[in-house]
């Protein structure tokens, strides 16, 4: 393990690069130097020999030609000056020992003829040569060298080599340990500010410039990464920081949105519930603003958005926050307030902000709004309560009137709670069979006779019994039910209606209510000509009836779309007429055939001359308008007589017929004339 | 090295060839030398000498022949021709002459002097004594009568006798090895 991280770590590698290094140098050298030496030697001595031979063999010719071998033998005791030989072996012409020389006299080489030369070992080393005058051969001479001397000369050599390499072990040691620290010192010091800015964060550190021009230069480029990184990291932290406020904010008011919103609405509820205070929050929604975007365009309806936050924003506190959270609905937190009256001055104050006109691009436009108030008082509720409460306030105050305040009570939240339950329940309700259709007769107020039945629908919960339409209805255009109950009361009327062609003999129309929920969707006119395609009735004997609801869309959209019912063949009327505040003035444009007025403006008919003014004024303005006047709610005989003298053409009501879920007993009375359920009616009748 | 072997105690008096050896030496010259009489064996050595000196001496004129003269005894005139003539010493051909007349004498470039002839010699070194003409004679009086060469029987071998200083005024070189075997007279000798 220990020599592992030696091994492992630079110094040590250093260290055993450099041992290694001259380890591995030397031996190669001092072999290579061994072996050429002795090379070199083997070749010197093999030279000496051979030149020694040639003049002890040249210097032996006379005595061989004169057969002198004394004399020979004198010529060869010369060998002696020379210590490496130590046998000389003169052979004549015909190769017999002729004269020798051996420096001592254990050794004897000698043999007695040149062609039987002794075999010798390594540590010998041996030369024949000729011994010529000029071109005559007069015989051998055989020199013997002994090795011993080169073998010794080697020893020492390796012995030195040994040596040499031992001390340049130690320097190589020194030296190299020397040259890692040099090394790995300011590499180590390189390490401590790497190891500062990773982990620590801490972009302040910069590594000493200093070692070798390389290890220098290392420090230098560290230390632009360094600050790189920094930059970097500032770069990182603004953007972090600036998409986090755009994530909070809403881009059109700069006011924050939902988001930022919701997260300090937790954080009030979460500080006022430690610090058992109270805290109050107000959701506020324009009135009409939907009227001015769809009539003005959109950039009016931004620019009315900006003012309205403003005015809002130079009414609340410093501590308070006001947040735009939707189209056209915003927010205030009221962070420590007494109680709810505290939120409902405050709330008083934000209406009175919008209470004088905007002046938008030449124009003034006035816009109220609805606001909800909740208060937080250290009961056991939540951010998301509270927010709830409010909404629920604030639909609250949009049912009474518009341009309002409305706290939250526990009333608005039984009533929120049950358009849940009815929601839910709603939504499996066709499936099992409880919604149905009720009939209520028009009749023709000059010819008495039955024109058509308006379907009603009705829903007869299992558990909870018959369930009024004024209760149902909202929830089910809150809910986006709307759509399928609105086609199943349809297609079923339809049926029936249908049906009702066969037993009377006049045509009776079908009157259905469409809501403007439904009318606003795009497939409005083609689901109704699926259903009369699907039930085969005939379009003329259908009435769609409208509120004045569909045309707070933009005009031209719910214009088309009326003409494009028209041309199915179907026949318009105008419901409710009178309760809506929207002008008149492009009614004529619109292909409505009748207009039915309200049963609010019939119920003081008798007993009101204003009221009287004000139907006789609807009726001339329908007739002008060349539009039939239908009139609901009549109940009294008297409003029956009124109605018709003031010029209604047709007439509904329970003096004349209640819904019923069996129609078809009406259409059995040959005359059609309107049936009444007691004397009175009857007698009406028969004016 | 050469120096050292050359300045080497080997001048010596005397050198003792054994006979049998000569035999032997004959053969390695391919001369053939038939066995005979002691004296005839003598004769032998002394003509393979008279060969070998051929070799030791450098005359001042190159030529491609080398001729021998034998002067006295006709017996050894005749061996030392059937041994010698037409044989080629150091790429130069041998021709023997046998007791040429004086005129023919200073042509030769080695004058052999047999034994029996002593009393002449002196006639023939009057003629030849300035010329390069090697003189070689049979026994140690012959140097005192100015003779270059002798070779002397002594016992049983045949000793090299060189009378240096006549070598060297008839201009001739005798190579230091020969004189290494030989037994160098000097002036004061070949006076006595």
């Amino acid at each position: 393990m220990r020599l592992a991280s030696i091994t492992n770590s630079l110094a040590g590698r250093i260290t055993a690069l450099v041992l290694t290094s001259v380890t591995v140098a030397l031996t190669v050298f001092t072999l290579s130097l061994v072996v050429f030496d002795r090379k070199s030697s083997v070749q010197q001595l093999h030279a000496h020999l051979i030149t020694s031979a040639d003049m002890v063999g040249q210097n032996s010719t006379a005595a061989l030609d004169f057969r002198d071998g004394e004399a020979a033998n004198q010529v060869l005791q010369a060998l002696e000056r020379e210590p490496r030989i130590i046998v000389g072996c003169l052979y004549d012409a015909s190769g017999v020992l002729f004269a020798k020389y051996l420096r001592s006299p254990e050794v004897s080489f000698c043999s007695s003829t040149a062609e039987n030369l002794s075999v010798l070992d390594e540590t010998k080393h041996s030369v024949l040569r000729e011994v010529r005058r000029k071109s005559e051969r007069l015989g051998s001479i055989y020199l013997v060298s002994d090795m011993r001397d080169v073998t010794a000369r080697e020893r020492r050599m390796i012995l030195v080599a040994a040596a040499l390499g031992c001390l340049a072990l130690l320097t190589g040691g020194i030296s190299g340990s020397i040259l890692q620290r040099r090394i790995t010192t300011p590499l180590r010091s390189l390490q401590q500010v790497m190891h500062e800015v990773a982990t620590g964060d801490n972009f302040d550190a910069r590594a000493e410039i200093a070692g070798t021009i390389e290890i220098a230069d290392l420090a230098r480029g560290f230390n632009r990464m360094i600050e790189e990184l920094e930059h970097r990291n500032s770069m990182t932290r603004q953007a972090e920081a600036s998409l986090h406020s755009q994530a909070r904010t809403d881009a059109l008011t700069g006011l924050p949105n939902r988001r930022l919103f919701t997260e300090s609405l937790s954080q009030a509820v979460a500080l006022a519930r430690r610090e058992r205070k109270a805290m109050g929050l107000l959701y506020i929604d324009l009135d009409g603003f939907k009227h001015v975007n769809d009539s003005l365009g959109h950039s009016v309806g931004d620019h009315l958005l900006c003012e309205v936050a403003a005015r809002l924003g130079g009414r609340v506190r410093q501590s308070d926050m006001l947040a735009r959270v939707g189209g056209d609905e915003f927010t205030v937190i009221l962070r420590s307030i007494k109680g709810p009256s505290d939120a409902g001055v405050a709330a008083d104050s934000l209406l009175q902000s919008l209470s004088s006109p905007f002046q938008l691009d030449g124009r003034e436009i006035s816009i109220g709004a609805s606001i909800g108030i909740s208060t937080f008082d250290n009961s056991h509720c939540d951010a998301i309560d509270l927010l709830k409460q409010a909404d629920s306030a604030m639909y609250a105050a949009k049912r009474a009137g518009r341009n309002r305040t409305c706290h939250f009570n526990s009333e608005l939240g039984n009533q929120a709670r049950e358009r849940l339950t009815l929601e839910s329940e709603l939504r499996g309700a066709i499936a099992r069979g409880e919604i149905y259709v009720h009939y209520q007769p028009e009749y023709d107020l000059d010819t008495k006779r039955l024109v058509r039945f308006e379907a009603l629908a009705r829903w007869r919960h299992l558990a909870l019994g018959e369930i009024p339409p004024i209760r149902f209805i909202p929830v089910a255009e809150e809910s986006g039910l709307i759509h399928e109950v609105g086609a199943f009361v349809m297609e079923e009327a339809c049926k029936e209606a249908v049906r009702w062609q066969t037993l009377s003999p006049f045509p009776v129309q079908l009157a259905v209510n469409v809501s403007a929920i439904q009318f606003n969707s795009d497939s409005a006119v083609a689901d109704i000509a699926a259903i009369l395609r699907r039930t085969g009735l005939r379009p003329e004997l259908l009435q769609i009836e409208l509120t004045e609801s569909v045309m707070m869309g933009p005009v031209a959209v719910s214009g088309e779309k009326l003409k494009r019912l028209c041309e199915l063949g179907v026949t318009l009327a105008l419901d409710d007429f009178g309760t809506g505040y929207s002008s008149l003035s492009y009614l004529a444009e619109l292909p409505f055939s009748s207009l039915k007025i309200d049963r609010s403006f019939v119920k003081n008919l008798s007993a009101s001359p204003e009221a009287l003014t004000l139907v006789r004024s609807l009726i001339g303005l329908a007739r002008n308008m060349r539009m039939k006047v239908i009139v609901e709610g009549i109940e009294e005989p008297l409003q029956l007589e009124l109605l018709r003298d003031l010029g209604a053409n047709e007439g509904q009501g329970y003096l004349l017929g209640r819904p019923d879920g069996n129609p078809t007993a009406r259409l059995d009375r040959r005359d059609q004339e309107p049936r009444s359920d007691s004397t009175q009616l009857q007698e009406a009748a028969s004016i | 090295m050469v120096r050292s072997i050359s300045s080497s105690p080997a001048v010596r008096k005397t050198t003792r060839a054994v006979l049998p050896g000569l035999i032997v030496v004959l053969f390695a010259f391919t001369i053939s030398v038939p066995r005979a009489l002691a004296q005839n064996d003598v004769g032998a050595v002394r003509r393979a000498y008279v060969y070998n000196l051929t070799k030791y001496v450098s005359w001042p004129q190159s030529k491609h022949t080398l001729l021998i003269g034998v002067v006295g005894d006709t017996g050894t005139g005749v061996a030392m021709k059937a041994m010698l003539d037409g044989k080629s010493s150091d790429g130069r051909i041998i021709h023997v002459v046998l007791n040429p007349p004086d005129s023919g004498l200073s042509a030769c470039d080695l004058v052999y002097v047999a034994s029996t002839e002593t009393s002449a010699s002196s006639h023939i070194f009057a003629l030849v004594n300035v010329l390069p003409i090697l003189t070689v004679g049979e026994d140690s009086r012959f140097l005192t009568h100015g003779g270059m060469v002798g070779l002397v029987r002594s016992a049983d071998r045949i000793e090299i006798e060189v009378n240096l200083k006549s070598v060297r005024t008839a201009g001739l070189k005798m190579s230091s090895r020969l004189l290494d075997l030989a037994t160098v007279v000097s002036n004061k000798e070949t006076l006595k």
